[in-house]
């Protein structure tokens, strides 16, 4: 089993390398010159030809690509992510100091698709192909389709500020995430609605669910005890594919709600073309995304020993 | 199955409206989508304005159907070309194999883990936003899916017992994959295709919401939902127009994706 494990870990090797490889890239295809930026970052200097020459020397401009790559990446990996070309703060703690809000957010929106999705897929699976199950389809379908900002206006407006159910905007305490987390959540709880489904309707025709009912077993028994179960795994670890959606639909919800987070920071950097910090935004949701797969890999095989020498479940077609 | 098929029907008929809407915006608009009349800010909706005017005079309807046109053109152009490139990626990993395949394979993986969103996020905004970074960042995050698909069909299609026959028969492989592979991919790749229209007019939209998708004055529908939420509260249809087109649309390409996939399935074909 640790073998195994430690296999499916060097797996994430390369993707780890791809994306480090591509959040470069990025730096390098950026119109701005550092060099030029970090000599003008005053605001008065003018600096002359030499002396950008010899500034991007001692950056290490000049050398090829390949060997940038590596200096960079050994920067990375000392912490070193670079300065705003706005304010010549710290990159990595900038994005740190917002982390948080992201992630709480983030949690929140996991939270309600677990809290929806599960027992809104299994009411679908036990009245498969009736009514319930068809309108709760229509209804998956619905979440996958409605655009999230356009809800989230619209929800504000009406459970916010019409019925005031829940705080408009500010952060602090947990009130403040349940709107964002659900908004943020929408289309994924659509998405896992059906994967539940599937799943539990795939437990549900194997023969020990037969067996459970031939011995008298309550239906409802048998759905919780034997059927949730076995399902719970396969959607559990299909949660791992949609955390990068989440990561990133964040950025618009958290800019309708004005939370502090990595969205509203990278989109203001947008506007600001302040490149390291949309680099290092990339670079950060992307570490987080690969690592949270690599969790739900070793979840998966802890969770289901018996598939450990089968690979883990293919991704769904998004 | 009635209520599925009445469903489909429905579904193609948002579709084929918004299509025909699309395909015909230039002679369909009443006035000018650009045109700012400062005289008519902010009006109700009308004889004149069907849908009323947004703050700089425009008229809602003129814009929504250039709209129709921006999105789903965009979307198209989008599509087929993460179809391109998954197809090609695909074939060649799953119909040459060996160590060609587990390069592509590496490839999909890496790419896969990249969080599609926040890659879209960055590339619009270290390239200049607009219409070549917006194609640029939905190809690069999207093809993966396309990618994965074509390559486990065509792995399948590879082991059948009639491709020997062919190659028996003397065919290259370029006459196999034109003839046989891509042919029987066909079922396959439309029911993607249609998915992806979808979730390409969903997330252009949302980049163009926090302006960083297609700029103005081009009418997009994310666009104008951006506009439509400053006022929308006295002139709600400014908000709830673009919007529930975006909804329609989507819904509409999520209905027929849907009742493809159950179609081929049923056929006998594997999906997955």
């Amino acid at each position: 089993m640790k073998t195994y494990l430690w296999q499916r870990l060097l797996l994430f090797v390369p993707t780890l390398l791809g994306m480090t490889l591509l959040t470069f890239l990025l730096g390098v295809v950026s119109p701005a010159d550092p060099a030029m930026v970090v000599m003008t970052m005053d605001g008065m200097s003018a600096p002359s030809a030499e002396e950008l020459l010899l500034k991007r020397h001692e950056m290490g401009l000049d050398q090829s690509y390949a060997m940038q790559y590596v200096s960079w990446m050994a920067g990375v990996l000392h912490g070193r992510w670079g300065v705003s070309f706005i304010d010549g703060k710290d990159v990595l703690g900038t994005l740190l100091a917002a982390l948080p809000v992201t992630l709480s957010v983030t949690s929140m929106a996991i939270f309600w698709v677990i809290f929806f999705s599960i027992p809104l897929g299994a009411v679908m699976a036990v009245y498969y192909l009736q009514w319930p199950d068809r309108l709760l389809l229509l209804l998956s379908m619905a979440l996958t389709s409605v655009p999230v900002f356009w809800l989230a206006i619209i929800a504000m407006q009406v459970l916010c500020e019409n019925l005031r159910i829940f705080p408009t905007s500010g952060y602090g305490s947990l009130r403040n995430l349940l709107l964002p987390g659900l908004i943020l959540g929408v289309g994924t709880i659509g998405a896992v609605m059906r994967l539940q489904r599937d799943a539990l309707l795939a437990v549900l025709a194997d023969n020990y669910i037969l067996t459970a009912r031939a011995k008298g077993l309550p239906f409802f028994y048998i759905i919780y005890k034997h059927g949730l179960r076995n399902s719970f795994i396969t959607v559990v670890t299909m949660l791992g594919n949609y955390i990068s959606g989440l990561l990133g639909g964040a950025a618009i919800i958290e800019m309708i709600f004005s939370l502090p987070g990595l969205g509203t920071l990278v989109l203001a950097a947008v506007q600001a073309r302040d490149y390291p910090i949309i680099q290092g935004y990339v670079l950060m949701v992307g570490c987080m995304t690969i690592f949270v797969n690599m969790g739900v890999d070793v979840l998966y095989v802890l969770l289901k020993p018996q598939l450990r020498l089968e690979g883990r479940r293919d991704y769904d077609c998004r | 199955m009635t209520a599925d098929k009445w469903l489909e029907r429905v579904a193609v008929g948002v579709w084929a409206f918004f299509f025909l809407v699309a395909a015909l915006a230039p002679w369909l608009v009443p006035y000018d989508p650009a045109y700012v009349d400062m005289q008519h800010v902010l009006e109700f909706p009308d004889a004149m304005y069907w849908l009323g005017t947004d703050s700089l005079g425009r008229d809602v309807l003129s814009r929504l159907i250039m709209g129709a046109r921006v999105s789903i053109g965009f979307a198209f152009v989008a599509a087929c070309c993460t179809m391109t490139a998954g197809l090609f990626i695909g074939t060649v990993g799953g119909w040459f194999g060996g160590r060609l395949d587990a390069a592509v394979q590496m490839i999909i993986n890496v790419f896969q883990g990249i969080p599609g969103f926040s890659l879209m996020i960055a590339l619009a905004g270290i390239l200049e936003p607009g219409f070549t970074s917006m194609l640029l960042a939905v190809v690069l995050t999207s093809w993966t899916g396309f990618a994965r698909v074509v390559r486990g069909e065509v792995l399948r299609i590879r082991s059948e017992h009639f491709i020997e026959g062919l190659r028996a028969l003397g065919a290259g492989n370029a006459f196999i994959l034109q003839h046989y592979v891509w042919r029987s991919l066909l079922p396959v790749i439309s029911t993607l295709f249609t998915i992806r229209l979808g979730a390409v007019i969903l997330s252009v939209s949302g980049l163009s919401y926090i302006g960083i998708g297609l700029q103005p004055p081009l009418a997009d529908w994310g666009l104008m939902v951006n506009e439509g939420q400053t006022y929308f509260r006295t002139y709600p249809l400014l908000l709830y127009a673009p919007g529930s087109c975006i909804f329609l649309l989507c819904m509409a390409f999520h209905i027929l994706g849907e009742s493809l996939k159950r179609r081929f399935v049923s056929a006998g074909r594997v999906y997955k």
